[in-house]
Protein backbone atom coordinates (compact mmCIF):
# COMPACT_ATOMS: atom_id res chain seq x y z
CA UNK A 1 0.00 0.00 0.00
CA UNK A 2 2.60 2.81 0.87
CA UNK A 3 4.53 1.77 -1.83
CA UNK A 4 1.23 2.01 -3.87
CA UNK A 5 1.30 5.99 -2.37
CA UNK A 6 5.09 6.46 -3.01
CA UNK A 7 4.43 5.37 -6.82
CA UNK A 8 1.71 7.68 -7.04
CA UNK A 9 3.35 10.70 -5.46
CA UNK A 10 6.26 10.17 -7.92
CA UNK A 11 4.01 9.81 -11.01
CA UNK A 12 1.92 13.32 -10.00
CA UNK A 13 5.02 14.75 -8.84
CA UNK A 14 6.84 14.21 -12.01
CA UNK A 15 3.50 15.25 -14.05
CA UNK A 16 3.49 18.30 -11.97
CA UNK A 17 6.98 19.08 -13.06
CA UNK A 18 7.16 18.49 -16.90
CA UNK A 19 5.07 17.97 -20.00
CA UNK A 20 5.76 16.68 -22.93
CA UNK A 21 3.54 18.36 -25.68
CA UNK A 22 3.09 18.20 -29.42
CA UNK A 23 4.82 14.57 -30.36
CA UNK A 24 4.95 14.10 -33.78
CA UNK A 25 6.88 11.42 -35.82
CA UNK A 26 8.03 12.29 -39.44
CA UNK A 27 6.43 9.91 -42.32
CA UNK A 28 9.03 7.39 -43.72
CA UNK A 29 8.89 4.07 -45.17
CA UNK A 30 10.70 0.93 -44.02
CA UNK A 31 14.89 0.12 -43.55
CA UNK A 32 14.31 4.73 -43.45
CA UNK A 33 14.90 6.99 -41.37
CA UNK A 34 12.61 8.98 -39.37
CA UNK A 35 12.80 11.69 -36.62
CA UNK A 36 10.40 12.23 -33.39
CA UNK A 37 9.65 16.07 -32.18
CA UNK A 38 8.10 17.17 -29.59
CA UNK A 39 8.42 20.22 -26.91
CA UNK A 40 9.21 19.25 -23.46
CA UNK A 41 8.11 21.81 -20.53
CA UNK A 42 9.81 22.29 -17.54
CA UNK A 43 7.44 23.77 -14.78
CA UNK A 44 10.10 22.94 -12.00
CA UNK A 45 12.42 24.92 -10.38
CA UNK A 46 15.60 22.57 -11.15
CA UNK A 47 17.06 21.68 -14.66
CA UNK A 48 15.81 18.47 -16.39
CA UNK A 49 18.29 16.67 -18.17
CA UNK A 50 17.06 14.39 -20.84
CA UNK A 51 19.47 11.61 -21.90
CA UNK A 52 17.47 8.60 -23.50
CA UNK A 53 14.78 8.16 -25.55
CA UNK A 54 13.58 4.14 -26.45
CA UNK A 55 10.78 3.42 -29.10
CA UNK A 56 10.74 -0.32 -30.77
CA UNK A 57 9.64 2.07 -33.98
CA UNK A 58 12.97 2.18 -35.06
CA UNK A 59 16.33 -0.30 -34.93
CA UNK A 60 18.35 2.84 -33.83
CA UNK A 61 17.31 5.87 -31.46
CA UNK A 62 19.26 8.90 -30.54
CA UNK A 63 19.02 12.53 -29.44
CA UNK A 64 20.82 14.62 -31.86
CA UNK A 65 20.84 18.47 -33.11
CA UNK A 66 21.23 19.88 -36.84
CA UNK A 67 23.60 22.42 -37.17
CA UNK A 68 24.85 24.98 -39.38
CA UNK A 69 28.17 25.25 -41.35
CA UNK A 70 27.73 28.39 -43.75
CA UNK A 71 24.81 27.07 -46.19
CA UNK A 72 25.99 23.67 -45.08
CA UNK A 73 23.75 21.70 -43.08
CA UNK A 74 24.76 18.98 -40.90
CA UNK A 75 23.16 16.44 -37.99
CA UNK A 76 25.42 15.35 -35.22
CA UNK A 77 24.64 13.07 -31.82
CA UNK A 78 24.20 14.60 -28.37
CA UNK A 79 24.08 12.60 -25.24
CA UNK A 80 21.95 15.11 -23.29
CA UNK A 81 19.74 17.74 -23.73
CA UNK A 82 19.49 20.06 -20.70
CA UNK A 83 15.95 22.38 -19.97
CA UNK A 84 15.92 24.85 -18.34
CA UNK A 85 13.59 25.69 -15.04
CA UNK A 86 10.24 27.00 -16.21
CA UNK A 87 10.77 27.09 -19.79
CA UNK A 88 9.89 24.88 -23.24
CA UNK A 89 12.67 23.41 -25.24
CA UNK A 90 11.43 22.64 -28.18
CA UNK A 91 12.71 19.44 -30.51
CA UNK A 92 11.72 20.43 -33.79
CA UNK A 93 12.58 20.30 -37.59
CA UNK A 94 16.00 22.02 -38.54
CA UNK A 95 17.34 21.84 -34.75
CA UNK A 96 17.05 19.48 -31.81
CA UNK A 97 15.18 15.77 -33.15
CA UNK A 98 15.16 12.38 -32.08
CA UNK A 99 16.35 10.20 -35.03
CA UNK A 100 14.95 7.28 -35.36
CA UNK A 101 17.35 4.99 -37.70
CA UNK A 102 16.52 2.27 -39.89
CA UNK A 103 12.37 2.12 -38.46
CA UNK A 104 11.15 -1.51 -38.79
CA UNK A 105 7.63 -0.43 -40.85
CA UNK A 106 6.46 2.43 -43.01
CA UNK A 107 5.33 5.35 -40.97
CA UNK A 108 1.92 6.56 -42.42
CA UNK A 109 0.06 9.72 -41.41
CA UNK A 110 -2.34 8.32 -38.69
CA UNK A 111 -0.47 5.55 -37.17
CA UNK A 112 0.46 5.65 -33.59
CA UNK A 113 3.74 4.37 -31.91
CA UNK A 114 5.06 4.35 -27.68
CA UNK A 115 7.92 6.15 -27.22
CA UNK A 116 9.67 6.20 -23.68
CA UNK A 117 11.44 9.37 -22.32
CA UNK A 118 14.14 9.35 -19.87
CA UNK A 119 14.91 12.18 -17.50
CA UNK A 120 17.98 12.50 -14.94
CA UNK A 121 16.48 11.24 -11.44
CA UNK A 122 12.73 10.53 -12.74
CA UNK A 123 10.85 7.78 -13.70
CA UNK A 124 10.65 7.28 -17.10
CA UNK A 125 7.57 8.45 -18.93
CA UNK A 126 5.86 6.65 -21.52
CA UNK A 127 3.18 8.12 -24.48
CA UNK A 128 1.97 7.29 -27.65
CA UNK A 129 3.56 9.86 -31.15
CA UNK A 130 0.90 9.75 -33.85
CA UNK A 131 2.85 9.94 -37.21
CA UNK A 132 2.03 13.69 -38.65
CA UNK A 133 2.55 15.13 -42.27
CA UNK A 134 4.77 18.73 -41.50
CA UNK A 135 2.81 22.02 -42.23
CA UNK B 1 38.70 62.53 -72.28
CA UNK B 2 34.72 63.15 -72.89
CA UNK B 3 33.79 62.58 -69.25
CA UNK B 4 36.53 65.23 -68.65
CA UNK B 5 34.71 67.11 -71.06
CA UNK B 6 31.63 67.47 -69.33
CA UNK B 7 33.46 67.71 -66.01
CA UNK B 8 35.42 70.61 -67.20
CA UNK B 9 32.06 72.49 -68.41
CA UNK B 10 30.06 71.43 -65.49
CA UNK B 11 32.42 72.84 -63.36
CA UNK B 12 32.02 76.20 -65.06
CA UNK B 13 28.39 76.11 -64.96
CA UNK B 14 27.50 74.77 -61.70
CA UNK B 15 28.90 74.66 -57.64
CA UNK B 16 30.96 72.10 -56.64
CA UNK B 17 28.60 71.19 -54.18
CA UNK B 18 25.91 70.91 -56.86
CA UNK B 19 28.45 68.64 -59.09
CA UNK B 20 29.59 66.79 -55.67
CA UNK B 21 24.79 66.02 -54.99
CA UNK B 22 24.59 64.88 -58.54
CA UNK B 23 28.05 62.45 -58.50
CA UNK B 24 26.54 60.85 -55.31
CA UNK B 25 22.87 60.48 -56.19
CA UNK B 26 24.14 59.01 -59.67
CA UNK B 27 26.62 55.94 -57.22
CA UNK B 28 23.11 56.09 -55.31
CA UNK B 29 21.40 55.32 -58.19
CA UNK B 30 23.83 52.55 -59.40
CA UNK B 31 23.64 50.90 -56.31
CA UNK B 32 19.87 50.69 -55.54
CA UNK B 33 19.57 49.58 -59.43
CA UNK B 34 21.89 46.61 -58.61
CA UNK B 35 20.74 45.66 -55.25
CA UNK B 36 16.51 46.19 -56.47
CA UNK B 37 17.20 43.34 -58.98
CA UNK B 38 15.32 40.50 -58.86
CA UNK B 39 17.29 37.97 -60.28
CA UNK B 40 21.20 38.76 -59.73
CA UNK B 41 22.59 36.23 -61.99
CA UNK B 42 22.04 34.09 -64.63
CA UNK B 43 24.06 30.95 -65.30
CA UNK B 44 23.46 28.11 -68.03
CA UNK B 45 24.45 24.26 -67.49
CA UNK B 46 26.48 24.67 -70.39
CA UNK B 47 26.12 20.36 -71.22
CA UNK B 48 22.91 17.89 -70.62
CA UNK B 49 23.04 14.94 -68.05
CA UNK B 50 21.82 11.69 -68.42
CA UNK B 51 19.53 10.75 -65.23
CA UNK B 52 16.52 8.41 -64.10
CA UNK B 53 13.81 9.77 -62.61
CA UNK B 54 11.56 7.55 -59.38
CA UNK B 55 10.02 5.41 -62.21
CA UNK B 56 13.30 4.41 -63.79
CA UNK B 57 12.80 6.91 -66.87
CA UNK B 58 15.93 8.55 -68.58
CA UNK B 59 15.71 11.77 -68.27
CA UNK B 60 17.64 14.45 -70.17
CA UNK B 61 18.38 17.20 -67.69
CA UNK B 62 17.90 19.97 -68.24
CA UNK B 63 17.29 19.83 -71.83
CA UNK B 64 13.63 17.62 -70.92
CA UNK B 65 12.21 20.50 -68.92
CA UNK B 66 13.16 23.02 -71.45
CA UNK B 67 10.22 26.01 -71.99
CA UNK B 68 9.18 24.77 -68.43
CA UNK B 69 10.14 26.73 -65.15
CA UNK B 70 12.20 24.20 -62.80
CA UNK B 71 11.75 24.69 -58.86
CA UNK B 72 14.78 22.42 -58.14
CA UNK B 73 16.02 20.77 -54.02
CA UNK B 74 18.92 18.59 -53.41
CA UNK B 75 18.64 15.88 -50.72
CA UNK B 76 18.92 12.44 -49.38
CA UNK B 77 16.59 10.16 -48.97
CA UNK B 78 18.27 8.89 -45.79
CA UNK B 79 18.35 12.30 -44.20
CA UNK B 80 15.79 12.73 -41.58
CA UNK B 81 15.31 16.26 -40.54
CA UNK B 82 16.32 19.07 -43.24
CA UNK B 83 16.01 17.45 -46.22
CA UNK B 84 12.22 16.62 -46.01
CA UNK B 85 11.73 19.79 -44.82
CA UNK B 86 13.27 21.04 -48.39
CA UNK B 87 10.99 18.63 -49.79
CA UNK B 88 7.80 20.10 -47.55
CA UNK B 89 9.01 23.34 -48.70
CA UNK B 90 8.54 21.86 -52.47
CA UNK B 91 5.55 20.79 -51.74
CA UNK B 92 4.53 23.62 -50.04
CA UNK B 93 5.42 25.89 -53.13
CA UNK B 94 3.72 23.69 -55.57
CA UNK B 95 0.42 24.11 -53.82
CA UNK B 96 0.96 28.02 -53.69
CA UNK B 97 1.71 28.35 -57.36
CA UNK B 98 -1.22 25.79 -58.33
CA UNK B 99 -3.57 28.20 -56.31
CA UNK B 100 -2.06 31.16 -58.11
CA UNK B 101 -2.68 29.41 -61.25
CA UNK B 102 0.72 29.45 -62.55
CA UNK B 103 1.10 26.73 -65.26
CA UNK B 104 4.32 25.12 -67.06
CA UNK B 105 6.45 24.71 -63.46
CA UNK B 106 8.08 21.23 -62.74
CA UNK B 107 9.25 20.56 -59.69
CA UNK B 108 12.56 18.01 -59.42
CA UNK B 109 14.73 16.99 -56.36
CA UNK B 110 18.09 15.65 -57.19
CA UNK B 111 19.70 13.36 -54.58
CA UNK B 112 23.33 13.60 -54.18
CA UNK B 113 23.28 10.27 -52.58
CA UNK B 114 22.79 7.93 -55.48
CA UNK B 115 24.26 4.64 -54.19
CA UNK B 116 21.77 4.29 -52.06
CA UNK B 117 18.80 6.65 -53.26
CA UNK B 118 17.90 4.24 -56.50
CA UNK B 119 14.90 5.01 -58.60
CA UNK B 120 12.52 2.55 -56.39
CA UNK B 121 14.00 4.08 -53.21
CA UNK B 122 12.85 7.59 -54.59
CA UNK B 123 9.73 6.48 -55.17
CA UNK B 124 8.68 5.35 -52.13
CA UNK B 125 9.91 8.51 -50.55
CA UNK B 126 7.40 10.19 -52.81
CA UNK B 127 4.40 8.18 -52.02
CA UNK B 128 5.06 7.77 -48.28
CA UNK B 129 4.62 11.50 -48.01
CA UNK B 130 1.66 11.39 -50.40
CA UNK B 131 3.02 13.76 -52.99
CA UNK B 132 1.27 15.09 -55.93
CA UNK B 133 3.77 13.77 -58.44
CA UNK B 134 2.39 15.04 -61.50
CA UNK B 135 4.73 17.81 -62.13
CA UNK B 136 7.01 16.52 -59.32
CA UNK B 137 10.05 14.06 -60.50
CA UNK B 138 12.69 12.73 -58.24
CA UNK B 139 16.07 12.28 -60.02
CA UNK B 140 19.38 10.01 -59.58
CA UNK B 141 21.77 8.87 -61.76
CA UNK B 142 25.56 7.77 -62.40
CA UNK B 143 27.46 9.33 -59.72
CA UNK B 144 29.61 11.33 -62.29
CA UNK B 145 26.68 12.99 -63.56
CA UNK B 146 25.46 14.24 -60.03
CA UNK B 147 28.64 15.69 -59.23
CA UNK B 148 28.86 17.57 -62.27
CA UNK B 149 25.51 19.43 -61.61
CA UNK B 150 26.38 19.84 -58.14
CA UNK B 151 29.26 21.19 -58.99
CA UNK B 152 27.63 23.48 -61.61
CA UNK B 153 24.91 24.43 -58.89
CA UNK B 154 27.66 25.14 -56.39
CA UNK B 155 26.32 22.44 -54.18
CA UNK B 156 28.54 20.46 -51.18
CA UNK B 157 27.61 17.34 -50.16
CA UNK B 158 30.31 14.59 -48.14
CA UNK B 159 29.73 11.89 -45.96
CA UNK B 160 30.35 12.46 -42.51
CA UNK B 161 31.19 9.92 -40.08
CA UNK B 162 29.77 6.30 -39.99
CA UNK B 163 28.18 4.60 -36.94
CA UNK B 164 27.11 0.67 -37.02
CA UNK B 165 23.42 -1.06 -35.97
CA UNK B 166 24.10 -3.68 -33.59
CA UNK B 167 23.97 -5.72 -36.97
CA UNK B 168 26.98 -3.87 -38.47
CA UNK B 169 24.81 -1.95 -40.72
CA UNK B 170 27.03 1.04 -41.93
CA UNK B 171 24.64 4.39 -41.07
CA UNK B 172 26.03 7.73 -42.30
CA UNK B 173 24.30 11.00 -43.43
CA UNK B 174 25.78 14.03 -45.19
CA UNK B 175 26.70 17.57 -44.36
CA UNK B 176 25.07 19.40 -47.26
CA UNK B 177 24.29 22.52 -48.69
CA UNK B 178 20.65 23.29 -48.04
CA UNK B 179 19.58 24.71 -51.25
CA UNK B 180 16.35 25.03 -53.81
CA UNK B 181 17.60 26.63 -56.83
CA UNK B 182 15.20 28.06 -59.72
CA UNK B 183 15.52 27.46 -63.20
CA UNK B 184 14.27 30.00 -66.32
CA UNK B 185 12.38 28.39 -69.16
CA UNK B 186 15.62 28.59 -71.40
CA UNK B 187 17.55 26.17 -68.73
CA UNK B 188 19.27 28.96 -66.94
CA UNK B 189 19.95 29.00 -63.02
CA UNK B 190 18.06 32.64 -62.39
CA UNK B 191 18.23 32.47 -58.16
CA UNK B 192 19.35 30.37 -55.05
CA UNK B 193 17.38 30.06 -51.87
CA UNK B 194 18.07 28.23 -48.58
CA UNK B 195 15.96 24.72 -49.48
CA UNK B 196 14.91 24.15 -45.59
CA UNK B 197 13.44 27.83 -45.17
CA UNK B 198 12.83 29.48 -48.49
CA UNK B 199 10.20 31.93 -48.36
CA UNK B 200 7.33 30.66 -50.59
CA UNK B 201 5.98 34.18 -51.28
CA UNK B 202 9.53 35.15 -52.81
CA UNK B 203 9.97 32.48 -54.86
CA UNK B 204 6.05 32.64 -56.22
CA UNK B 205 6.83 35.80 -57.07
CA UNK B 206 9.83 35.35 -58.57
CA UNK B 207 8.68 32.64 -60.79
CA UNK B 208 5.53 35.17 -61.87
CA UNK B 209 8.49 37.35 -62.80
CA UNK B 210 10.23 34.73 -65.58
Amino acid sequence: MYLLIFVLSLLFLQQEQLQIENAWIRPSSKGMNSALYFDVKNNGDDPLTLYKVESDVAKLVQIHETYKNGDKMGMRKVESVTIKPKSTFKFKPGRHHVMLIRVKEDLKVGSEYDAAFFFKNLPEIKIKVPVKRAN
Amino acid sequence: MFTYFIISNLSETLSPKSILISILLFFLFLSLNGCGSRFPESKEFIKSYALLNQDSSKVVFPNDFKNKIVVMGFMFTNCPDVCPLTTNKMRLIQEKVKDEGLEDIEFAELSFDPMRDKPWVLKKYAEIRDLDMHNFQFLTGEDEQIKSILKRVNVVAYAEDTTYTDEGEPIYFFMHTDRIILIDREGNIRKEYPGSHIDINEITEDIKHL
